[in-house]
């Protein structure tokens, strides 16, 4: 078990190699010499010279990427060219919070989808089972941010008992921190709900066909444990892996559910930044977004090993 | 066909839908009663009246016109992604599953890099490049969800090859390009067209959520996406500005949502196990 | 279980049907059969003709929208049709259990098989402790014949070979002590020297815990070697029965007749092997005739047109051919 968890880490941060690489080019695809392009609305001299500094850009290419990587790596991201700080001042604050706003989203999409796709499944051929199935397709065939749009319309302002936007720390003031999370996270958590809710739904009535379970009726297990002992735990396998496939989309997600509550995590900052062109900003939120993505993926396989035996032995 | 197309009823709905949408796509400038982008037509930021249908925003422009014309770019959008995921897909799915080994892994390993990365993050590193608009926008998405085709593909090429009339078409001395296009790849052609179908909703609302995001279409052109970020400045006052450019964007994607589990229903029929 | 000498479970009329809107399929029809003790009863037929939805009658288990219509199930003096759901329940796998076929998709395996067994006990026998259910599985896995029992409880399925899967099934089909086990097509997915070792077992648990069996089967051959009577099935009816030696040497029924000579080993080395030509009776559209005139070389318009009755010829013998109840038909295999 220890030795596939750190299998999954090296898979991991060759990945992340291979994504740096990405990143870094981005700039230099830019057309034009990039520092200009950087500065091109702001040419204040210091920063222009800290900016040369940091990309090395008079030295071969090959040399810039590692020079770039090992600063990165060591905590010194850059300096943003809008605020006038060091960029990991910008950020580090705000990686709590959208890890906070993502974990929240996918803790509360499963408590909602798991048990709607179990009793969807079970009762199959009702009304039941037509109604989840139908307004799971319509949540998943309506852009996430127009969910986010409703929710506040109806939330916070026609009935106007929840914010709109804001922050608080959980640490200062717990109350009106959940009152600020409940929209971001209802929102992020509705179109993974409703896609892990068909999934879970499709693979019960597959499983609930099979011949094991077919063979434990026969010996006269109970209808409710063959369901939720018997064949969910073989339904989930697939799920775990869709919401490892879709950790991608997710994360996309939370950047457009940031920018409808204005909450201010990483993937505000990145917009912001980059409609100010605030470069260094943006690559540096990028390769957050990178790391957070390839751990989301690890824990994903982790918690899949542990689901799958076979996988196991 | 027509007949089985009757039948399949999912099939049928969608596609009076998706006949309708591009209706209004193409036919827009007759069915607008005013110019999307034409100003104070009517009051500023008046509800839906028998005048203005759906309403009017802050500059006066009428709502409905602008819904009608958004679809335009809708039909843009998802026609020229999913031509380009096609295009760029097919040879690179054919080329991983037919000749596998090597080549599939290094291939399916760069692809893979590109279907797990967040399209959001796509489109805006494509606008970080390239700027803003419906282009980049276009460009993103595609990058984003031509891994899709190449799985459907290099999968129907993996399982095709194994036949025998393959076999026999090397035997005859084939060249491989035409074995790759006139043989098997007419056998991914059912799963394609369902895929096709599911990068068109997607494509649908990336393009919506770009826009959203002011990565897309520049206003006063106007995209649904626009259309919600601009209502969502008024949603205090205007509560009519959010409804409808949604309503539009959630038939647009289920339209194809229905055609493609129709297709898939009438490409792999499944006979109902009466014994369980 | 209480086990009176005599009969274990009679089957009186028996129909399960589906229906379907206006339409029905009639799976098992008006089949009558009985199973004593320390008996191993056959069932043999083609795929569709019915026999595992018969074990499911039996067992409860119809899937929906099947019901078990009309008839009268009788398992040790109880019916079990007018049972209620729970005491069903209760009676499966305590009294009646089932082997399936594929031993391969009939163990779950995402779980153990010390929690297969487990689960069996748990289902039934709540008071048990950890201490007497864990001796009551080794028990099971040493008297089906796995060897060092303690150390496989705790793998799983994909780690065993197929008639070592197998037998865990079997184990958990005897845990509880049934008085009736139903095997269907329990060697089906195995090779030949297993098959062998899985009937050897079959019949040694027979002789020890003096069980019933019926085995259900597509393999005529091997229910005539190892079953003492035999049911032969067609289209949901019951179309011969009787002891499985008689039936070898003197089929009556054409169809059996059929099945007999396709069979290789009992015609070795002469001529082509007989195929019976036509295709199996649709189960939705049922005439009202002989279900197997359609196929039968010695059908003729009567036969199109009546339908068959179950008659005894014999004493312990029955079959379902007028032809054959008048003495008009004289078949023997080919020998």
């Amino acid at each position: 078990m220890g030795k596939y968890i750190l299998k999954r880490l090296g898979y991991g941060l060759i990945t992340l190699a291979a994504i740096s690489v990405i990143i870094f080019s981005v700039i230099h695809l830019l057309p034009g010499d990039p520092i200009q392009i950087m500065f091109g609305k702001n040419p204040v001299p210091e920063l222009i010279e800290i900016a040369r500094k940091y990309y090395g850009l008079d030295k071969p290419i090959y040399v810039q990427y590692f020079s770039w990587l090992s600063k990165v790596v060591h905590g010194n991201l850059g300096y943003s060219i809008v605020n006038n700080l060091p960029v990991l001042e910008l950020v580090v604050p705000r990686i709590g919070r959208t890890i906070m706003l993502t974990m929240s989203g996918i803790v509360l999409s499963l408590i909602i989808a798991l048990p709607t796709g179990l009793v969807a499944a079970a009762k199959h051929n009702t009304w039941t089972d037509l109604s989840i199935s139908s307004v799971s397709l319509v949540l998943i065939s309506i852009p996430e941010f127009w969910i986010g749009i409703v929710f506040m319309m109806i939330f916070a302002v026609w009935l106007a008992v929840l914010p709109t936007s804001g922050y608080y720390s959980p640490f200062a003031d717990l109350g009106n921190f959940v009152k600020i999370m409940i929209l971001p996270a209802a929102t992020v958590a509705s179109v993974q709900a409703a896609q892990t809710t068909r999934m879970t739904r499709a693979n019960m009535l597959e499983v609930l066909k099979l011949d094991y379970i077919t063979l434990m009726k026969a010996m006269g297990i109970r209808n409710v444990r063959l369901q939720l002992v018997h064949a969910f735990r073989n339904a989930l396998i697939p799920v775990i892996t869709l919401i490892g496939m879709q950790a991608g989309a997710l994360l996309g997600g939370v950047v457009i559910v940031e920018k409808v509550f204005t909450y201010p995590g990483l993937g505000l900052l990145m917009i912001k930044s980059l409609q100010e062109r605030d470069y260094p900003v943006v690559q540096a939120c990028i390769m957050i977004y990178a790391v957070l993505f390839v751990l989301i993926n690890i824990a994903v396989d982790i918690v899949y090993s542990i689901v799958n035996p076979k996988i196991r032995y | 066909m027509m007949k089985t197309v009757v039948k399949n009823k999912k099939l049928f709905i969608g596609l009076i839908m998706l006949l309708v949408f591009v209706c209004l796509g193409v036919f827009a400038p007759k069915i607008a009663p005013y110019p999307p982008d034409k100003t104070y037509v009517g009051p500023s930021l008046n509800p839906p009246t028998k005048a203005f249908w759906f309403g009017t925003d802050r500059l006066g422009r009428d709502q409905f016109s602008r819904v009608i014309f958004g679809t335009r770019v809708s039909l843009i959008a998802a026609i020229s992604v999913t031509l380009i995921c096609i295009v760029v897909g097919i040879p690179i799915g054919l080329f991983s599953g037919y000749y596998g080994k090597a080549i599939d892994i290094a291939l399916m390993r760069i692809v893979d890099v590109f279907f797990t990365f967040p399209w959001v993050l796509m489109g805006l590193l494509v606008v970080v490049i390239r700027g803003q608009g419906l282009n980049s926008v276009i460009i993103a998405l595609s990058l984003s969800y031509f891994p899709q085709i190449v799985r459907v593909v290099r999968g129907a090429a993996m399982s095709t090859k194994e036949q025998d009339f393959v076999a026999a078409a090397k035997l005859t001395g084939e060249s491989d390009f035409t074995i790759l296009f006139k043989y098997i790849l007419p056998n991914c052609f059912a799963p394609l067209i369902v895929q096709t179908t599911i990068i068109m909703s997607f494509s649908i609302l990336g393009e919506a959520a770009l826009s959203y995001l002011g990565y897309g279409t520049r206003p006063p052109m106007s995209s649904w996406g626009i259309l919600l970020q601009q209502a969502t400045n008024y949603l205090w006052v205007a509560k009519h500005l959010v409804i409808f450019p949604g309503i539009f964007i959630l038939f647009a994607v289920l339209t194809f949502n229905f055609t493609g589990d129709g297709l898939r229903d009438m490409f792999d029929p499944r006979y109902k196990r009466i014994y369980g | 279980m209480d086990r009176n000498d005599g009969r274990i479970l009679d089957l009186k009329d028996v129909t399960t049907r589906f229906r379907f809107g206006e339409r029905q399929l009639i799976a098992v029809n008006n089949v009558s059969m009985h199973v004593d003790r320390k008996e191993i009863v056959g069932i043999v037929g083609e795929s569709g003709c019915g026999k595992s939805m018969t074990a499911f009658s039996i067992l409860g288990i119809v899937p929906h929208p099947g019901e078990t219509a009309a008839g009268q199930i009788i398992f040790q003096g109880k019916s079990l049709l007018g049972m209620s759901r729970k005491d069903l329940r209760k009676l499966r796998g305590a009294g009646i259990s089932l082997i399936y076929q594929d031993p391969l998709s009939s163990l779950n395996p995402s779980f153990t098989v010390y929690w297969h067994l487990n689960e069996v006990l748990r289902a039934h026998r709540p008071d048990l402790s950890k201490k007497d259910k864990n001796h009551l599985v080794l028990d099971a896995l040493k008297r089906v014949g796995i060897p060092n029992p303690e150390d496989k409880i705790n793998q799983y399925p994909h780690q065993f070979s197929g008639g070592m899967r197998q037998r865990v099934v079997i184990a958990m089909a005897l845990i509880l002590n049934p008085s009736l086990i139903i095997a269907d097509e329990p060697t089906t997915a195995l090779d030949v020297t297993t098959q062998k070792e899985i009937f050897n077992l079959i019949e040694k648990l027979k002789e020890d815990l003096s069980l019933s069996f019926i085995v259900i089967s597509h393999d005529l051959y091997l229910i005539g070697e190892r079953c003492d009577r035999i049911y032969v099935m067609y289209s949901g009816q019951i179309v011969e029965s009787g002891n499985s030696v008689d039936i070898f040497e003197r089929p009556f029924h054409p169809y059996t007749v059929g099945l007999l000579n396709s069979i290789p080993k009992l015609a070795p080395g002469i001529g082509e092997l007989e195929t019976i030509e036509g295709d199996v009776q649709n189960l939705m559209d049922l005439p009202k005739a002989c279900f197997f005139s359609t196929r039968c070389k010695f059908s003729d318009e009567v036969c199109k047109s009546t339908i068959q009755s179950l008659e005894e010829i014999e004493k312990g013998r029955m079959a379902r051919c007028w032809k054959v109840k008048n003495r008009q038909i004289q078949q023997t295999v080919r020998s």
